[in-house]
């Protein structure tokens, strides 16, 4: 078959067909023809062919714990944390960054990789004593499974990135006319006159009836329904509770005490100086007789040592050579030092070829501490221990018991320990301290407890090294409350009603009169309510209720000197008539050149920021985004 | 097949091969060397362009600095206008020349040249890829509006456009019927931007209720 082939395939077809397989030789490599890339179950996400690894979301995640550890401190709530919360958002971002890094790299954008290592090296992570260390850096980002190559590509793309963002955020501008206009409306200042109705007493004046309050409350009883509740007996373990009942004997305290022994006591110290002599001839003989002579005399130590002492380490400095626990000096001078008393010298001693004076400066002996001293202290220790361990097994036998028991009452004998009882809560919980804990709370109303009668599973409370079994004894479903229950809230809230239907009837009747050509003064004065007024008002200005401010900056421009009328009814239920008088555009003239600046800014940025989140989510819906697995789990 | 050939015959038998196809052969592997070569030329001189582009875009980045809100001296901003103009000219293909040209328009209203921000946002339009345009166009709209040209800046507001820049656009149309004092149809522009408003920078929340219910109540 070979032999057909050679002699079929000649000339053009020979040249065409080599030709064929050059070209993609010489494209690819030859790796990339025999060797396909093994599937990865790593590939999280695929943006426009490019590929998002397990490895790359994890990092993500990394840091981004990091980034909220530092901004909020240690006390981020461990949920905040978790996998969980943080793996779409981080994903997502990812994406983001492979779509830019995308338009990047099909804009040919790029970065030197001299620019890249001049980064690299600035970076604290990657630096001893302030120097780039390259031994660190590399096994750093071997460590998070990069090596230099992939690592600075990485980087590369993370700064093209960057690149892209900043040349839609930064470049963004704002015209003259548009601070103008951002000027003219957003300091805009308005007049205004306004009476209220107020609300006041007038709904405890108001009169309803019982057959009012019935059909209210027919026709309103689906919604009236009281909190489930439920009361529970409990059992609580307590670490420290065992510790009162748990006894240690004498001889058990004695014998930690012997145990302890060792590492209570401490070796003597002695500090000492001396006076060394040099040698056996006469001469040195004569030297030593005279520092004995002048010891005799009780001249100073120290200027003798100065004077006479061979040893230059020590003698400009009184002699002085330190502490010894018993084993630093030669034998001969250990004893002699061990018969001195403090302040003492001794006889000459003649260590090798040399003659010592010693001086003992200070005894530190350090004594024993007694056993009575240390029985309280040992006692409480091994009290502890015992009770945690019996915390442990007692835990256990809880587990057993409280699962299968009828009441708590039994296993509370067994363990003695008493049963205590709540009375009815809900699921907000009551005063008792152990409602204050959300698990206690979950637990009394999930479904093993009030639906099943069972007793709850051993709840830890690690905080209080306490353990606890719930067991429900009466539980009040949700139902309908009753009419004579509801009666009061129904009630006040008819009176409340009639008593806004009362103003607001008054308001009708003033607005007739304005409507009519009376002005607001000339009405106000009439019915004897007083008349506010506000000239050139803010947005926000001090004296005037919020509500009515946001109200008056959203009506119209009135037409004319007349003003424009409107009224409202406020959240405290009082009725607002008021009177729109004239509207002033903000003052553009008096703008200072940093309040232009600060408001440019600020109008720059906001822009950009939209047109940038506008650009982002128009490249995802366009891109091919795929994600594979949202629940892969940390590893 | 050539075990009954001795070295002699075989030797014979590839010389006679050779004669026959040597030359297409030698002609095949010179192609593919060629191709190869070729290949790898092309590929390099993209990178040095990309690198050369990248060097200036750097440099640019560095002579307007971060604080470019503020207005640059004049020396800073002829060495800015040399960096965009050499990036316009020789690289025109790369996302730097873009990016370098919006600098420029940016600049241009800075200093209160319209005309040139004007000229600058078209040719960004021009050399642009597809996925700016829509940003680059709203852009080049604000400026026909800071120009008072109004027809200019509608034609581009009533494209049919990119839906996620739908609040941006319908905005900007009721700014500029506002400018032109068409209140009713201002007003509908206004509410189809604040109806779609989406992830928006609190400003802009907070100015588009204020624009709307500034408008007059009646036709003018």
């Amino acid at each position: 078959m070979l032999q057909t082939m050679r002699n079929k395939i000649k000339g053009l077809v020979a040249i065409f067909l080599i030709g064929l397989l050059v070209i993609p030789l010489a494209l690819l490599g030859i790796e990339n023809l025999f060797y396909k890339n093994p599937y990865a179950p790593d590939d999280v996400a695929e943006v426009n062919g490019q590929k998002i690894t397990e490895r790359e979301v994890q990092l993500a995640l990394q840091s981004e714990r990091q980034r909220l550890q530092t901004q909020f401190g240690t006390n981020v709530p461990t949920q905040l944390l978790s996998d969980e919360s943080l793996r779409g958002p981080v994903l997502d971002r990812l994406i983001h960054r492979a779509l830019i890094a995308d338009v990047a790299e099909k804009g040919n954008m790029t970065l030197l990789d001299k620019e890249i290592d001049e980064i690299i090296v600035k970076l604290p992570d990657f630096q001893v004593e302030g120097k780039f260390d390259s031994d660190r850096f590399v096994n750093l980002i071997r460590s998070i499974g990069y090596s230099p190559a992939t690592f600075r590509a990485m980087m590369r793309k993370d700064m093209v990135v960057n690149q892209m963002k900043n040349a839609l955020l930064m470049t963004d501008f704002v015209t003259d006319q548009e601070i103008e206009r951002a000027v003219v409306l957003s300091r805009q200042t308005r007049d205004f006159e306004w009476i209220t109705l107020a609300l006041g007493d007038l709904p405890e004046s108001m009169l309803v009836s019982d057959d009012e309050v019935n059909e209210y409350y027919e026709s309103n009883k689906q919604d009236y329904l009281s909190e489930e509740q439920v009361a529970i007996e409990y059992l609580e373990l307590r670490v420290d509770q065992l510790e009162k009942d748990v006894t240690v004997s004498d001889d058990e305290v004695r014998a930690q005490y012997e145990q302890e022994l060792d590492s209570l006591s401490k070796p003597t110290e002695r500090e000492v100086a001396h006076i060394m002599i040099e040698g056996n001839d006469d001469a040195a003989q004569a030297k030593m007789l005279e520092v004995q002579e002048k010891l005799a005399a009780g001249e100073d130590f120290a200027t003798l040592a100065a004077k006479y002492s061979d040893d230059f380490g020590s003698r400009d400095n009184g002699g002085h050579l330190g502490v010894s626990t018993g084993d630093v000096f030669p034998a001969e001078f250990e004893q002699a030092l061990l018969d001195l008393k403090e302040g003492d010298v001794s006889e000459p001693i003649v260590v090798d070829d040399a003659t010592h004076f010693i001086k003992l400066l200070t005894l530190n002996a350090y004594e024993t501490p007694s056993f009575e001293k240390e029985r309280l202290r040992i006692t409480a220790e091994l009290k502890r221990i015992k009770a945690e361990e019996k915390f442990v097994s007692d835990i256990e036998i809880l587990k057993d018991l409280a699962y299968n028991a009828e009441n708590l009452e039994e296993v509370g004998i067994e363990l003695n320990l008493p049963v205590n009882k709540t009375a009815l809560f809900s699921r907000s919980g009551a005063k008792d301290v152990i409602l204050q804990d959300s698990r206690v709370l979950e637990a009394a109303f999930s479904d093993r407890v009030v639906k099943d009668g069972f007793s709850s599973e051993v709840l830890e409370l690690s905080t209080d090294n306490s353990a606890m079994v719930i067991k429900m004894i009466e539980h009040k479903p949700v139902r309908t409350l009753t009419l004579e229950e509801k009666k009061k809230d129904i009630t006040g809230e008819l009176k409340l009603e009639k008593a806004k239907a009362r103003l607001t009837e008054q308001a009708v009747s003033i607005r007739e009169s304005l409507d009519n050509g009376t002005s607001l003064s000339a009405l106000s004065e009439e019915k004897g309510l007083s008349l506010s007024t506000q000239v050139a008002a803010k947005r926000h200005a001090a004296g005037v209720p919020q509500e009515l401010l946001n109200h008056l900056f959203a009506m119209p421009h009135p037409d004319d000197d007349q003003g424009r009328i409107d009224e409202l009814s406020l959240d405290n239920g009082d009725y607002v008539i008021v009177n729109l008088t004239k509207v002033t555009s903000g003052d553009i003239e008096n703008l200072t050149d940093d309040e232009r600046k600060s408001l440019k800014t600020n109008l720059a940025s906001s822009l950009a920021g939209d047109e940038y989140q506008a650009w982002q989510s128009m490249l995802r819906e366009e891109a091919n985004v795929e994600v594979y697995n949202t629940e892969t789990s940390a590893l | 097949m050539t075990d009954h050939l001795t070295d002699e015959e075989q030797l014979r038998v590839l010389k006679h091969w050779w004669k026959k196809n040597g030359s297409s052969l030698v002609t095949a592997v010179f192609i593919g060397v060629m191709a190869y070569i070729g290949f790898q030329w092309w590929q390099n001189y993209q990178q040095q362009q990309a690198e050369q582009a990248s060097a200036l875009y750097s440099e640019l980045l560095k002579t307007i600095g971060v604080e470019h809100n503020n207005t640059l001296p004049d020396e800073k901003k002829n060495t800015a206008r040399y960096l965009i103009k050499q990036l316009k000219d020789n690289y025109k293909s790369s996302q730097y020349a873009t990016n370098a040209s919006l600098f420029a328009a940016k600049m241009f209203v800075d200093a209160h040249d319209l005309k040139a921000a004007e000229q600058e946002l078209l040719w960004a339009t021009d050399h642009a890829r597809e996925h700016l345009k829509p940003l680059i166009q709203l852009r080049l709209a604000r400026v026909y509006v800071a120009q008072e040209k109004y027809p200019e800046a509608l034609s581009i507001v009533d494209q049919k456009l990119v839906e996620q820049f739908g609040s941006l656009y319908a905005e900007l149309k009721g700014d500029i019927l506002a400018a032109q004092q068409d209140w009713e149809n201002a007003r509908v522009a206004y509410q189809q931007a604040n109806g779609t408003l989406e992830n928006t920078s609190s400003f802009r929340r907070n100015l588009l209720p204020i624009k709307l219910s500034n408008l007059p109540a009646g036709k003018k």
